[in-house]
């Protein structure tokens, strides 16, 4: 009798020893998910400015030679920059297509430019999930 | 052990028993006990420390996304800055807020946000249309955490004019025709100039022009007539639409593709207003034709209409307003058409047409004395409107742009003499210089400054050709193209960079 009020004793406190574990880790692994998340959140808001910057970018080198292509990759401060080829030709209608890289996120800007000079004439500059003015 | 000699032997030695078994129980309260406590504490430190663990990973992370966001904002804040002005991105490190005005400015070197957090921007300058602007957000909340988030962009200043200095204009070229067709509008699709003319002078209603050498502008397809008067035009895709003078088919479109051959066989198709020969004003937005006629008094004859012109093929009738006025030109400017009209109170007019399938008018503006609105520009931060001569007025108004659609009285408005009608206006792509084609005998084409409140003249040019008619200025060529009474003139700036005086 004493011995089995014993081993219930013992078993409760490796029960609720075991509860309190699992909650404990429990917290541990929504903690390590809080970090991870704030990381990409960081790099997925950076990347979107890294599209952005290739877009400026592009549309400063098309206004000093209309000739320019594109197709090319920009390091940048915090990730990098992909230029897709730039679309038309001339002062009008040109098409610009960029992804900024930051770690593994990756986000897409498309610009359709009405004219370059004498100022630039933007008839649409937005986010995609997927390319549709060019072909990646 | 005791023994009690007086007992008997049998006694004695169960007693002896009972009193050992007694002495020889486990002590399993006790043990068992310490050993649970023992236990017990360590998994409680355990998840007691692995908690605050986890209760700091998740506040680090938060303070993060935070960080983030704050920082993102400082560097939107800084887009919209370059928006208003580039020159506005001084080298150096700022904070960031929001001035009195609800835009964004730069305050001090840092600015303190809510829950400890400092965010501070620094803009480097890579050359004198392009900067580095890398924003920082700070945080030290103690036994919670410290951090840094940094987000960087690039900005250029790709609305920075390249074109010319509108200050100082010349003639490029022109075409003058031997007779005086009275040219009404221009419009232009690529190396073509579309030219309408009335037909009284002998004009045959509608020309074309290659305009590839700008010095030398030179008529095609000189066979086509439009066979009546055309008046305003306006482009959408290879479809021009021009309102006609004619009795049964007062707006037309005609296909444009192929501007050196072009002839009657080109017509897409064609409306029929009610009434005769009335339609004069045209404009078109997305895939709405609006349409402004001369004034009716019959019933049924309205004079503002949209059209819905989603498809090349067809144009079909959305809504119509009644007005007791003749509306001279159109111009869009988000919900709202504003109208030049006629009508003696109100000589500029604004039309709800949000949706364009219910329109109404909202009201208009009734400047001094009775003199018509006849041309009409609303364009981002202002609203011009040009009448008809008069000695008592100032011919052209500018009037600020308020929180409702129609023209306020205060600021503003602010007028410019210009000494003639002013029968057409534009405005270059910076919206610095307002382009006016006027009557004036000495100033046919006037260019305003309209950027702020002064509307100083920026530069005029005088022609024997008549009066300034049409005008139209071409952002992709930075030219501008004016009609007057037997000529199309093509007028550019001068070069060099140039900034709004």
């Amino acid at each position: 009798m004493a011995n089995r009020r014993a081993y219930i004793f013992l078993i409760s406190v490796l029960f609720i020893g075991a509860i309190a574990m699992s909650t404990a880790a429990t917290l541990v692994v929504l903690g390590v998910g809080s970090m991870k998340t704030s990381l990409t959140t960081m790099q997925s808001v950076q990347a979107l400015h890294n599209a952005e910057t290739c877009v400026e970018r592009a549309l400063r080198s098309l206004r000093l030679s209309s000739s320019y292509a594109g197709n090319e990759t920009l390091t940048l401060t915090e990730g990098s920059c992909m230029l897709l080829v730039i679309g038309g030709s001339g002062n009008a209608d040109r098409t610009i297509c960029a992804k900024g890289i930051v770690g593994n996120v990756v986000r897409r800007v498309e610009a359709q430019v009405m004219a370059l000079r004498p100022i630039g004439l933007i008839d649409s500059w937005q986010e995609v999930g997927n390319f549709r003015l060019c072909s990646e | 052990m005791m023994i009690n000699r007086g007992m008997s032997r049998h006694r004695v030695s169960w007693r002896v028993v009972y009193n050992f078994r007694i002495m020889r129980r486990p002590a399993f309260l006790l043990v068992e006990a310490l050993i649970g406590i023992a236990i017990f504490t360590s998994l409680v430190v355990a998840a007691f420390t692995v908690l605050l663990l986890g209760q700091g990973a998740s506040i680090r992370g938060g303070d993060r996304i935070r960080a983030t966001e704050i920082t993102n904002q400082a560097i939107e804040g800084a887009k919209s800055m370059r928006a208003s002005s580039f020159a506005g991105l001084t080298a150096g490190t700022h904070g960031i807020t929001t001035g009195s005005n609800g835009q964004w400015t730069w305050s001090g070197s840092q600015i303190a946000h809510s829950g400890a957090f400092v965010a501070s921007v620094a803009v480097s300058s890579l050359a004198s249309d392009w900067v580095r602007v890398t924003a920082t957000t700070r945080w030290n909340h103690g036994k919670n955490g410290s951090g840094t988030v940094t987000i960087a962009a690039d900005l250029t200043d790709w609305k920075a004019s390249l074109g010319g200095n509108w200050s100082s204009i010349s003639l490029e070229g022109s075409y003058t025709d031997s007779g005086t067709p009275l040219f009404n509008d221009v419009v232009i699709y690529g190396n073509y100039a579309f030219v309408s003319s009335e037909t009284s002078g002998g004009g045959v209603g509608l020309y074309v022009f290659d305009i590839t050498n700008k010095a030398a502008p030179t008529r095609v397809a000189s066979s086509f007539t439009l066979g009546a008067p055309g008046y305003q035009m306006a482009l959408s895709g290879t479809g021009l639409f021009i309102a006609v003078g004619s009795a049964s088919d007062e707006v037309r479109v005609y296909n444009v593709s192929s501007p050196s051959s072009f002839s009657s066989s080109n017509l897409i198709t064609s409306y029929n207003l009610s009434g005769s020969a009335r339609a004069r004003s045209v404009a078109i937005d997305d895939t709405t034709l609006f349409v402004g006629t001369t004034e009716s008094a019959t019933v049924g004859q309205d004079e503002f209409y949209t059209f819905n012109i989603s498809s090349p093929a067809t144009i079909t009738l959305q809504d119509s307003l009644n007005d007791t006025a003749s509306i001279y030109d159109i111009s869009l400017r988000g919900t709202g058409a504003f109208l030049a009209a006629s009508m003696d109170t109100a000589e500029i007019r604004v039309a709800n047409v949000g949706n364009p399938a219910n329109i109404s008018m909202i009201g208009g503006y009734n400047l001094t004395d009775v003199y018509d609105g006849l041309s009409v520009v609303a364009f981002g931060v202002g609203t011009l409107l040009g009448r008809t001569n008069g000695s008592p007025i100032s011919e052209l108004t500018k009037f600020a742009v308020g929180t409702a659609a129609l023209p306020p009285s205060s600021p503003g408005p602010w007028y410019r003499e210009i000494g003639g009608n002013v029968n057409a206006a534009d405005i270059e792509a910076s919206e610095c210089a307002a382009l006016l084609a006027t009557s004036n005998g000495t100033k046919e084409l006037q260019v305003v400054n309209v950027d702020g409140t002064s509307l100083t003249e920026l530069a005029t040019y005088n022609t024997t050709t008549g009066d300034g008619r049409g005008i139209k200025y071409d952002a992709t060529l930075d030219r501008v193209f004016m009609v007057t009474n037997k000529a199309l003139l093509i007028i550019k700036p001068a070069s060099g960079t140039w900034t709004c005086p």
